[in-house]
Formats: structure tokens, C-alpha cells, sequence
């Protein structure tokens, strides 16, 4: 077990250079340079200014060398410092992660605690009124277009009713509150991004779910089961459940990139200062730092929510050893 | 009479592939069903205690075990009776035992009395001949091998003690010399416990060994019927005789098999008359008519041909054959 995670690592490491070495090209060679925004728009910006500047970020050196003196930074984990406010980008990510981090672990739990018991309830009543309405519901809120539903939402709960707030993370006044309100407020900014965000989620899960549990509902092991005189419940919830919830470890695996890199779209719209804009805000600028730096930070823990799916797996499924 | 199962219908949408069988047996009796594949020999098996589903298959007729008509139980009945009075043993042991959980735990499951339910398995454990893994709460099933898995198998069909055991191929997926053990296993279990057995199997030669009465199906229906010494000696209908004829001996092994030519009917397009009269050698115009009764031709033996008495003056010489 030991020596198997010791080699995956060591394998791992070896794709997360190729893949910085493929990012860190794609972003330079994309067309835009960082100083276009200071430089190319300002007519009374000099050629020497320009060179001036590129200068400073290193920028007129050959690729490959930028590239080795970012490695060599990473290789510190020294992502740079950001192009557009001078910041270490190691900072500006780390102040963004929490509120996404908290956004989509809500959503996940939340869809995790929904989503399930809708695809195993749609599976034991295959083709039931019961199914064939969980199938639309989960499909609804996977064709509506984030940007609609929550433009809606807003409109209603929040304009309207009044019911919540419509953006950002904190009142006005949440200085002032104390501890527990504190909560309180942000928990109430919090409903709407992670309805929507779970919303559009269902329908991944609970048909997976759906799928996964009919597949081991046509199995002669389950055929066993009921000739063994086991209560219905003991067949579908026990023996069926367990085997049916085996690959949905898988997805937890997968899953975890995106616990971090948040969404543009709801985080834009409901003005949620996550990793989801940080990425927008610096591609829009060609913040090469700050872009490699969310970029890699995705690559090493899609890398590693890899490895947990595998390790995890062998934990839950008797039948796998990690050799 | 222990179990009765009279003029037994099962419909799989609207094509039957039961089409009224009958069938008794008796006490500490082993009736041998046997049968080309497809010929419904599994769903009479799987119908004793409605293991086919209501939506899947349409059920009629008779089964009586103790008198009740089993067909007519609620689920709470019918759960008294699996795995309790009435249980099975599958063909392929890997498929049919549930991966993620232990011998141990598939074991106790089957056991009413729960105080001493180490004793309890160990003593099972003991009379299938797994003294191996006695103890071993933490063995699952793919750590065992094909024989001990049906072994294994055996054990939770015998735990609580049942009175009649349905077993479906038991021997199919494993090899000769195993095949040779289980069936040595069943037989003394069978003697042991008293145990009334339903052998479902495509093996003659396994049936001869271990089966008291034979029932031959064929296409849905059972042809020919009768005490495995009267089904040896004077095998009365054509596709009885087929089958004998082409068990392959030693003796001639340089001869070709006398195989029966063609191939099971579809239920979908059956023949008029007698559904063996394509492939039948002994063939007359008059089988065309009706499809034959099945008639008492001795004691103990029931044929559904109408040539019965002229056949074995026909039937391959004796030289040829190896029974």
C-alpha cells in the first residue's frame, strides 16, 4: 500500500511537469501580452517604456527560460508575484479559496444527500410516475442555464420577497454584528449560490445512481438474496446499496478539482469574490502568474483527487488490492 | 407428498416457455429435472417460490408445498418459506454470492437463532467441508476458490435446515474432479438431513448419479417422466433416447456422436403438434395432429409420444451406445 501510493506520486509528478509545460506554453503563445493593458492602449507610451516593462516581468527573454525560472520558483512553491497588483499570487489565491471552498462543499454535500436517494429510489421503481418524475426534475436543473436560474432566483427571493440577499458574501453592516450573526448573515448570502450550484448537480449523481443501481439489481447475487427470504429492504438497501454505491467513491475522487476552482458564472453574478473570478479577472488581464498559479494548483489536485478515488476504492471494495 | 406442482404456466410477456408442467416430490426424494438450455427448466425452478418477478413473468396453475399453493402467499408468507423450507443453490457460485460481504456474514443472515452464531457457522462451515475457513469472519467470497464458493453456497442453502433444496445447475461452472466432490457433498447431506432435492441440470450422467425420479423437459413441457431406473433401461420418448444415445463412451470413441439433429424450437414460433417432431427420427404423420398427452406407460413412468411402444424396437443398437 506504501510503496504503491510512493509510485503513483512519483508518476504523478512526472504529469504535472508535462502538464506546466503544456499550460505554461498554451497561456504565451494565446495572443495578448500583460503589458497591453498599461502599454499598448496608452499612445503616449514609449517603445523604450514598453521594453521597459516587459523587461521588468522578464518577459523579453526566450519561453523556455521563463519557463525553468517559473519551475524553478514553483519548485519553492513560489508561484510569483501577480503582474497586476504586485502581490505574492500565493496570497491572492489563498484569501479567494475559503468562500469557493465552502460554496462547493456545501453544494456537493447537498447533492450528495439529494441526489442519491433519487437514483436509488428511481432505480427500485423503474418506470414508476415516481421515476419518470425524478428524471425530469434532475434534468431540468441540468439543462437550465446557471446564469437564468439564478438571475431568477434573484429577482424573486431577493427583489421581490426580499427574502435573501442577492450578491456578495457579507451586509454592509457585518462589522458591526457579532459572532453568531456573523454566521448567520454569511449563511444566508450563501443559499442562493449553493442552490443553484447544487441544483445543476443533481442530475450527474442521481443518474449515475439510477444506473449504477440497476445494474446490480439485475445481478444473480441479488436473485440470491431474495431466495434467501431477506426482508425486501435487506435486499434493495443492504446487499444492493452497498455494491451500487461503489463507484460513486469514483466521483467523490473527481470531484475535488472543482471544490477549488469554483464557477465563473455564478460567482460572477452573484458577485462572490472566489476562485471562479481570480481566474476570469487574470486571464482577462494575461496575468500569467496568477493563471499558471490556479491552473496548477487545478492539475495537482485533480492529480491527487485521482489517487484518493483509487485509494479509497480499495478501501471500500474487498475485492481490490493496491499493489 | 412434500411439494406438487401442478399444470405450471410462467409467461415472459406474452410468450410461455412453461406450458403446464407437473411435478411431485416427495420426502428425502431427488427429482432430476433435465433439459437442453432455454427449455424452462431454471424458471420451474425459480417459480417454486415466485422468485420471478410479477412484472417480468406471468405466472399460473398449482404449486403446493405442505399443502399451501404457494403461488397464492403474500410477500410476508413467501419470505417464511425462502431460504427457511425452501432453499436454492445457482449455477455460477462467484456471480451469485454478494462481493462485499464476508462467507460469515452471507452465512448469518440465513440463521433464525441468533445467540451462538459462531457455533452455528462453524458447524455448517463443517458439514460443506469448509473447515478452512472456520473462524475466518474476514473471508469474502473471491478469496475463495469455484468449489468452495458453491460450497459456501451449500452451506447458506442448508443453514436453516430446509426441507426441500432446488439446486440449478449446481455443478455446470465447475470443473470435473469438483463437480465429482459437490455432488458427493449433496448426496450426503441429502442423506443426513433428509433432504428432498430438485436437481436442475443439462448433465445426464450427473442426474443418474444422484437423481431418484427423472423428469425430461423439453420445450416448455415435461416428455417424459419416471423412476431413474425405468428412464436407464427403457427410455420412452424420442428426445429421451436422443439424449441417452448421445452420451459419448469410452469404448467407442472413435465412432462420431449421435447427436440429435437440429436445434430447440423458439417459444416464439413452436410447431404444431408434437413440438419434438422436427427432430424426431421416429417421426409419423399422426404427431403432426395435436401435441400428445403425457400417458402412463408402466408404473412410475409417463411418456408424451404416441409411438411409445414401437420406439425401442427402433432405437440404435445397443453396441453403439454407452448406457
Amino acid at each position: 500500500m506504501g510503496k504503491y501510493v510512493f509510485k503513483r506520486i512519483i508518476g504523478l509528478a512526472a504529469l504535472l511537469l508535462g502538464i506546466t509545460i503544456i499550460t505554461f506554453s498554451v497561456i504565451h503563445i494565446a495572443p495578448g501580452r500583460p503589458t497591453d493593458l498599461e502599454a499598448q492602449f496608452n499612445p503616449k507610451v514609449s517603445m523604450e517604456a514598453r521594453e521597459r516593462i516587459a523587461h521588468l516581468y522578464g518577459l523579453d527573454k526566450p519561453l523556455h527560460i521563463q519557463y525553468i525560472e517559473w519551475l524553478k520558483r514553483f519548485a519553492r512553491l513560489d508561484f510569483g508575484i501577480s503582474f497586476m497588483d504586485s502581490r505574492p499570487v500565493m496570497q491572492k489565491i489563498l484569501e479567494r479559496m475559503p468562500i469557493t471552498l465552502t460554496i462547493e462543499l456545501f453544494s456537493i454535500i447537498l447533492i450528495l444527500l439529494i441526489g442519491i436517494p433519487i437514483g436509488v429510489g428511481s432505480a427500485v421503481k423503474e418506470g414508476s410516475f415516481y421515476d419518470r418524475f425524478m428524471t425530469v426534475f434532475v434534468f431540468i436543473g441540468f439543462a437550465m442555464p446557471t446564469f437564468w436560474l439564478s438571475l431568477i432566483l434573484m429577482d424573486f427571493i431577493g427583489v421581490r420577497w426580499g427574502i435573501l440577499p442577492i450578491s456578495g458574501i457579507k451586509s454592509l453592516e457585518f462589522e458591526k454584528f457579532g459572532n453568531f450573526e456573523k454566521i448567520i448573515d454569511m449563511s444566508k448570502h450563501l443559499i442562493l449560490p449553493v442552490f443553484v450550484s447544487a441544483f445543476g448537480g443533481l442530475a450527474g449523481i442521481s443518474r449515475y445512481m439510477r444506473s449504477s443501481m440497476l445494474n446490480v439489481l439485475k445481478q444473480d447475487y441479488i436473485r440470491t438474496a431474495r431466495a434467501k427470504g431477506l426482508r425486501e429492504k435487506d435486499v434493495l438497501y443492504k446487499h444492493a446499496l452497498k455494491n451500487a454505491l461503489l463507484p460513486v467513491v469514483t466521483i467523490l475522487g473527481l470531484s475535488v478539482p472543482g471544490l477549488i476552482g469554483g464557477s465563473v458564472i455564478f460567482e460572477s453574478i452573484f458577485s462572490i469574490p472566489g476562485m471562479g473570478r481570480l481566474f476570469y479577472e487574470s486571464v482577462m488581464a494575461r496575468d500569467y502568474p496568477v493563471i499558471m498559479g490556479v491552473l496548477v494548483i487545478g492539475a495537482v489536485l485533480t492529480l491527487l483527487g485521482n489517487l484518493l478515488a483509487d485509494i479509497s476504492y480499495a478501501a471500500v471494495d474487498p475485492r481490490i488490492k493496491l499493489e | 407428498m412434500l411439494l406438487q406442482i401442478k399444470n405450471l404456466k410462467v409467461g415472459y410477456r406474452n410468450i410461455e416457455v412453461v406450458r403446464g408442467v407437473e411435478l411431485n416430490i416427495d420426502k428425502g426424494e431427488c427429482v432430476g429435472l433435465i433439459g437442453e438450455s432455454g427449455c424452462g427448466k431454471t424458471t420451474v425452478g425459480l417459480s417454486v417460490t415466485k422468485l420471478i418477478p410479477e412484472r417480468i413473468g406471468m405466472t399460473s396453475g398449482e404449486i403446493l408445498f405442505e399443502d399451501k399453493n404457494i403461488l397464492k402467499l403474500n410477500p410476508e408468507e413467501l419470505r417464511n418459506i425462502r431460504g427457511k423450507k425452501i432453499s436454492y443453490v445457482f449455477q455460477e457460485p462467484f456471480s451469485s454470492l454478494n462481493p462485499v460481504f464476508t462467507v460469515y456474514e452471507q452465512i448469518r443472515e440465513m440463521l433464525e437463532k441468533k445467540n451462538n452464531i459462531y457455533i452455528q457457522i462453524a458447524e455448517i462451515l463443517k458439514s460443506v467441508g469448509l473447515e478452512k475457513i472456520i473462524g475466518r469472519k474476514n473471508v469474502y467470497p473471491h478469496e475463495l476458490s469455484g468449489g468452495m464458493q458453491q460450497r459456501a453456497m451449500i452451506g447458506m442453502a442448508i443453514a436453516s435446515k430446509p426441507s426441500l433444496v432446488i439446486l440449478d445447475e449446481p455443478t455446470t461452472a465447475l470443473d470435473v474432479t469438483i463437480q465429482r466432490q459437490i455432488l458427493d457433498l449433496i448426496t450426503g447431506l441429502k442423506n443426513k438431513m433428509n433432504l428432498s432435492i430438485l436437481f436442475i441440470s443439462h448433465d445426464l450422467r450427473i442426474v443418474f448419479s444422484i437423481a431418484d425420479k427423472i423428469g425430461i423437459m423439453y420445450a416448455g413441457k415435461i416428455v417424459e417422466y419416471g423412476t431413474k431406473e425405468k428412464i436407464i433401461s427403457s427410455p420412452s420418448h424420442p428426445y429421451t433416447i436422443g439424449l441417452i444415445d448421445s452420451i459419448p463412451s469410452f469404448e467407442h470413441r472413435k465412432q462420431l456422436f449421435n447427436v440429435i439433429g437440429g436445434k430447440a424450437p423458439l417459444f416464439s414460433e413452436l410447431p404444431k403438434g408434437c413440438k419434438f417432431y422436427p427432430r424426431c427420427r421416429f417421426r409419423i404423420k399422426e404427431c403432426l395432429k395435436k401435441e400428445p398427452e403425457l400417458k402412463d406407460i408402466s408404473a412410475d413412468h409417463f411418456s408424451r409420444c404416441i409411438l411409445t411402444s414401437e420406439i425401442a424396437a427402433r432405437r440404435l443398437p445397443k453396441q453403439n451406445r454407452s448406457i
